[in-house]
């Protein structure tokens, strides 16, 4: 496809700085053979490009390589120790607050725990454990594992334990006749 | 093409950790860096240390390089940049001294009238208004298409075309307010 005039225009810094490719440099020639302003715009491009630009010396040229690379090593190490803080920093902000918050609602929760027991108020969630749908005949088998219950136990020491054998021991009427006693005591104060 | 993939290649080479590949492609471009920075800043000095400065954030920001790109593009637009922060907070002082240096120069009387004809050119590059200025210097110097030459100033290839045709017309007007004849 043969180029206008316009479009050879457009090509001639590219055809002086020599970097058109082999067939586009022909027809940027050819056109040049006959088109009077392009040959006058290729002049004037010449002129301004043979403006000089000193040169700083071999020694700049040589060292520059070299340089660059030492700087770039020597900005990433002074880099690492402070820029990996820096960039740290808001994560490590982050935990911290994260933490003191997780502290601070810990402990006033602690100490409600303590306070409020829930054996009074229901002993078959006294356990972590979950015994709502327990049948009568597993009484024993819940027995047995509130005596392993390490997070009942510590809390609950001054529980006997033959106490709660002889509780799980209870059918569920007893169960709920001693509830709604023990319901009534917490209520009257008692 | 060839040059492209050549420029990946090193470029691959770094981040694997082989350093010496940053070395073979300062070499490969320092020339070019160093006449851009210079034809922005008209200073030596500044220019040298712009040019490393070019290569050293280049490097730096490797990561960031997206290879679809040629490297040249670049490159060239990180000493745009560059360039440029430079130039705003460093005006012009510096750059009327290393003139008069560079003009001192004794010769026959035909230098003196080419060197003066270059200085009237310079001057009037300088005095382009920026995108102008930086459209001549990459298409005119530089030689790069209008595509590359808008990849490295971020615009469009047409604003890039307006740009250089206004900045061409610029420096035809300059030239000829001071008489000078455009041999054909």
């Amino acid at each position: 496809m043969r180029s206008g005039h316009e479009e050879i225009m457009e090509m001639l810094p590219e055809y002086l700085k020599g970097s058109l490719p082999g067939e586009l440099g022909d027809e940027v020639k050819a056109h040049l053979e006959v088109c009077e302003e392009c040959r006058n715009e290729v002049s004037f491009l010449r002129e301004i490009v043979d403006s000089e630009v000193p040169d700083p010396g071999d020694l700049f040229w040589q060292s520059l390589p070299r340089r660059v690379r030492l700087t770039v090593e020597e900005k990433k190490k002074e880099r690492f120790p402070l820029g990996f803080l820096v960039r740290r920093l808001p994560v490590a902000a982050a935990i911290a607050i994260v933490l003191l918050l997780t502290l601070i609602y810990i402990y006033p929760n602690k100490d409600k725990a303590s306070v409020q027991d829930p054996f009074f108020n229901d002993p078959l969630t006294a356990s972590v454990s979950d015994y709502s749908d327990a049948s009568e005949k597993d009484i024993p088998l819940i027995a047995e594992e509130i005596t392993v219950d390490e997070s009942y136990l510590p809390r609950e020491n001054y529980m006997d334990l033959s106490y709660h054998k002889e509780f799980a021991s209870l059918s569920s009427g007893e169960m709920e006749s001693l509830y709604e006693v023990l319901k009534g005591e917490q209520q009257s104060g008692g | 093409m060839k040059q492209m993939d050549e420029d990946i290649q090193l470029v691959e080479r770094y981040l694997e950790g082989d350093a010496e590949a940053v070395e073979m492609l300062v070499v490969k471009y320092q020339k070019r860096i160093y006449a851009i920075v210079y034809r922005m800043t008209r200073n030596v000095e500044d220019a040298k240390d712009l040019t490393q400065k070019t290569f050293v954030k280049a490097i730096e920001g490797i990561k960031g390089f997206r290879k679809e790109s040629s490297f040249k593009t670049w490159i060239y637009r990180i000493a745009i940049n560059t360039g440029l922060t430079h130039l705003k907070g460093n005006r012009r002082e510096e750059r009327e001294l290393d003139e008069s240096i560079m003009g001192s120069h004794p010769g026959t009387l035909s230098t003196i009238i080419e060197n003066e004809k270059r200085g009237f050119i310079r001057r009037g590059l300088d005095e382009l208004p920026e995108r102008q200025r930086l459209a001549v210097i990459l298409r005119a110097y530089e030689g790069l298409s209008c595509t590359e030459t808008a990849q490295v100033m971020g615009c469009s290839e047409g604003a890039v075309k307006a740009h250089y045709h206004h900045g061409v017309k610029r420096l035809k007007e300059v030239a000829k307010e001071k008489g000078y004849e455009i041999r054909t």
